[in-house]
């Protein structure tokens, strides 16, 4: 009796320091796994917040750009014209003076010259909001880029539109930041792909506006996390403004190509 | 030494959680305030039935009545603590069918003055399973949270240390010897002494961020 009692002791003692060990193993592992999803949690909160600090650094950094290149037009292109206007104008008054002058020759210099900054104020302007997009829509506005790009010499480009009238509907704002992502994508092809075709297609699906892109320049390296230049920044910040999903496809001497969608 | 241990520390260590509770104000928080009532109630009994005990008298009727009102605290707690549907439904289900089972249980197969080891284990299974819920639902940063991760420790290590010897008390009172019973009693003290200690560093944590 006495050594049966002595054994329902010992499995009891021997089961409550079982089932201790067996919790206290269970709270270390589960705290060991909390840690760890905590430090992934913090990890990946630092690289969102790094992420959206180098948006906004290349936000602000192109925005400069901008203004240095509208500035450095208006001193180049119309600082310059202007100066010849009133040049041509004091020549005349010194001439009207002495010499005899050309009435009919000054009018037509100076209307050469009002005629060119007329143009350059428009390119600049032009530059600054697509007045095509405001006034024809986006259709207007994407085939006049590709109509710019197949008049120069150096890339052919190629637009299908399978949905104009659902991308001309595209409230302003959002017609804006997809209408510069297509400029910039045109910009980087004439500017880095060395390619000789570009394709734009634009297309509905039930729920998205799809647009895609694709060259068949020299492509690149693409890493989703590694540093990229101030072009593809400026796409990535109009997309996420855009609150659109998109795709890259690119390797090198493999052309570059991309897909976003839109939400509707 | 052993009863020292037993007898007085134990019942006096209550008051290391009940105090940080009363300076972090713990006791106001709608989840906390379960716990340290559960606190206020276990340190009571635990004076009361030392008094019953030391005027040789059977206190286990205590016992009876002090299992249903921990579990129903308990229920509070998790109340307060856990999402979905079911275990919620559960939870109020329990809130019924508990002191009504532990009633029928003293009315009907375990006399009030013997142990009420089938109420007290189902008890001690009922926690353990609200508090590995809690873990499993656990989520967000390990800086969170952390007063109540700090009680469920607490409750999870007892009540699942204590199970085996809730469910064989009658058994142990029949069977062991006074030694084994005195080293048992011992082993249980210090298993309600870390919960008391996992629950003072629960209302630690639970204090006011300023």
């Amino acid at each position: 009796m006495l050594a049966q009692a002595d054994n329902i002791y010992l499995l009891i003692i021997l089961s409550m320091a079982g089932t201790f060990s067996m919790i206290v193993t269970f709270v270390l592992i589960h705290f060991r796994n909390l840690h760890k999803l905590s430090a992934q949690a913090e990890q990946l909160q630092h690289a969102r917040l790094q992420y959206q600090q180098e948006l906004l650094a290349a936000v602000i950094e192109s925005q400069e750009a901008e203004r240095r290149r509208i500035g450095q037009d208006l001193h180049d292109d119309v600082g310059t014209a202007l100066s010849n206007l009133r040049m041509t104008v004091e020549l005349y008054q010194h001439r009207n003076g002495s010499l005899a002058a050309d009435p009919s020759a000054f009018v037509t210099s100076c209307k050469t010259i009002i005629d060119k900054v007329m143009v350059e104020v428009r390119h600049i302007s032009h530059n600054l909001s697509p007045v095509s997009l405001h006034l024809y829509g986006f259709t207007e506005a994407v085939e006049e880029l590709a109509d710019m790009l197949n008049n120069g010499r150096k890339l052919r480009c190629r637009l299908d539109n399978e949905a104009p009238a659902l991308f001309d509907a595209l409230p302003g704002p959002r017609a804006t930041a997809l209408y510069r992502v297509v400029e910039e994508l045109l910009h980087n092809a004439i500017k880095h792909s060395a390619g000789q075709q570009v394709q734009l297609r634009f297309w509905s699906e039930p729920d998205a506006l799809v647009f895609s892109y694709q060259d068949d320049g020299r492509g690149m390296v693409w890493e989703p996390a590694a540093k990229k230049g101030m072009g593809l920044h400026n796409i990535e910040s109009r997309l996420s403004i855009l609150h659109a999903t998109y795709s890259v496809q690119t390797a090198p001497n493999a052309g570059f190509g991309i897909v976003a969608r839109l939400p509707l | 030494m052993g009863a020292f241990y037993v007898g007085v520390l134990l019942p006096a260590s209550v008051l290391i959680p009940l105090g940080v509770g009363a300076y972090t104000r713990a006791y106001a928080q709608p989840g906390l305030q379960s716990i340290y009532l559960y606190l206020v109630v276990g340190g009571i009994t635990n004076v009361v039935a030392r008094a019953v005990g030391a005027a040789h008298l059977n206190n286990l009727p205590l016992l009876h009545i002090y299992t249903i009102l921990e579990l129903l605290l308990l229920l509070r707690y998790y109340r307060t603590l856990v999402r979905g549907k079911y275990v919620v439904l559960g939870i109020q289900a329990l809130y019924w069918l508990f002191p009504v089972l532990a009633v029928l249980n003293f009315l009907l197969l375990q006399s009030i003055f013997t142990f009420n080891s089938y109420p007290r284990a189902l008890a001690s299974v009922i926690v353990v399973g609200l508090s590995l819920h809690f873990f499993f639902r656990e989520e967000g940063s390990f800086s969170a949270n952390q007063a109540n991760r700090w009680i469920n420790v607490g409750l999870l290590q007892y009540f699942g240390s204590a199970a085996f010897m809730f469910a064989f008390s009658n058994i142990i009172y029949q069977h062991v010897s006074p030694q084994g019973q005195n080293v048992l009693g011992i082993t249980h003290a210090t298993l309600v002494l870390l919960m008391y200690l996992l629950f003072a560093l629960g209302f630690f944590y639970a204090r006011p961020s300023r």
